[in-house]
Order: C-alpha cells, then sequence, then structure tokens
C-alpha cells in the first residue's frame, strides 16, 4: 500500500487547481468555437469528430494563453519587470533585435539574388527561408554574446 | 560605467552566487557588472547600493 501523501501537498496542489479553473472554463466555449469554425471550413470531416477533435487540441492551449496573458498578468508582468535586471535578458534583447535586421535584410537579400540568378530555390522567398534566417541568426547573436561576457 | 561591486563583495565575504541570490538576480549578471560589461537597471542598483547600506554614487561611477 502506497504511503499516504502529506495534506500540505495536497493543499497546495488544489489551491493550484483552484488558480486555473477560470482559464480552464473561459477556454472551453472558445475551443468550442475553433472546433466549430474548423468543422465549418472543412465540411468532408463528420461535423461531430471535426468539432471534438479541434477543441480537445485547441482546449490546454486557449487555457495556457488565457492564464498567462489574462488571469496572471499581474504576475507575468511582475516576472518581466524582474528579468530586466539579468544580462540574460539584455542579451535575449540585443539577439532578438540583430535577428529582426538580419532576418529583413536577409530576405531581401535573398529575394534579390534568387531573381537575379533564376534560383528557385531561393526566390520566390519563403516561411522557411525566414525562419532559418530568424532563429539562426538569434541564436548566433545569443551565442556570441554570451561567450562574449563569459 | 565604472563600478566597486567586486570590492564591496569581497568585504562581505560574498561569493557572486550569492549575492546574485540576495539580489533576486543571475550569477552571470554579477559577474558582467563586475567586468563592467552590463550596465544594472536603476531598480537592481539600488538593491546593490541598499545591500552594501551606501549610496548608488558611491558604487557606480560614469566613465571618464
Amino acid at each position: 500500500m502506497p504511503p499516504a501523501r502529506p495534506r500540505a501537498s495536497r493543499v497546495a496542489r488544489l489551491t493550484a487547481l483552484r488558480k486555473v479553473l477560470p482559464a480552464i472554463a473561459a477556454s472551453f466555449p472558445l475551443a468550442l468555437a475553433m472546433g466549430a469554425l474548423y468543422a465549418w471550413r472543412n465540411p468532408h470531416h463528420p461535423t461531430s469528430v471535426a468539432v471534438t477533435v479541434m477543441a480537445a487540441c485547441t482546449w490546454p492551449i486557449i487555457a495556457i494563453a488565457l492564464q498567462i496573458l489574462w488571469f496572471e498578468r499581474s504576475e507575468t508582468n511582475s516576472a518581466i519587470e524582474s528579468g530586466r535586471a539579468d544580462v540574460e535578458t539584455a542579451w535575449f534583447q540585443e539577439a532578438a533585435a540583430t535577428a529582426f535586421y538580419t532576418t529583413m535584410g536577409g530576405l531581401l537579400f535573398l529575394e534579390s539574388m534568387g531573381s537575379a540568378l533564376k534560383l528557385g530555390w531561393l526566390s520566390p522567398v519563403g516561411l522557411t527561408h525566414a525562419l532559418v534566417l530568424g532563429i539562426g541568426s538569434f541564436a548566433l547573436s545569443y551565442l556570441s554574446l554570451r561567450r562574449r561576457d563569459r | 560605467m565604472e563600478n566597486r561591486l567586486a570590492e564591496l563583495r569581497a568585504t562581505r565575504g560574498l561569493s557572486q552566487a550569492a549575492l546574485a541570490e540576495v539580489l533576486g538576480t543571475s550569477r552571470q549578471t554579477i559577474i558582467s557588472i563586475e567586468r563592467g560589461r552590463f550596465d544594472p537597471s536603476l531598480p537592481l542598483a539600488f538593491k546593490i547600493a541598499h545591500h552594501f547600506e551606501t549610496t548608488i554614487e558611491q558604487v557606480f561611477t560614469p566613465d571618464p
């Protein structure tokens, strides 16, 4: 027979659950609406299955988003404020700015080169190019800043 | 900006990790401030000065 869990941890779990219940409840109709929208745009799928699957997939995501953006906004704001004191946040911001300019400039360069040289894999630029440039330049910039300061 | 953080920390016998914990920031932040590579935010500068029972001007001085 497993040992009984301490009462304190059960109380903590109940408190945590009580904190997220409003977000879970509020996100349910939104998830259903997403399911209905999906079913409407995809009439070749059985309606009930489409609604259920889409609602089930989006419910947790919407619940987490509501919890962070709406119900725990003050906690999120204070977390952002406290994060501003860290050098890691400064690295992150600098890397994000570098990634933004690199992506913008890089996409223009790739498009120009692709058009001029008639390279199909370069032009027209797409999501893959943007992601590779954005994530790549962000990662390189962050790592170089981190290395410089160590 | 120049600072006396390393010196003040040494007088108290505090490690970088211990000071970071007290100030609610990361050890890397302390390292970067001490090396002059990162200027802390005003709230963090106040926290540092308050912790060492001094003023911000006594800890940080602008570059000449």
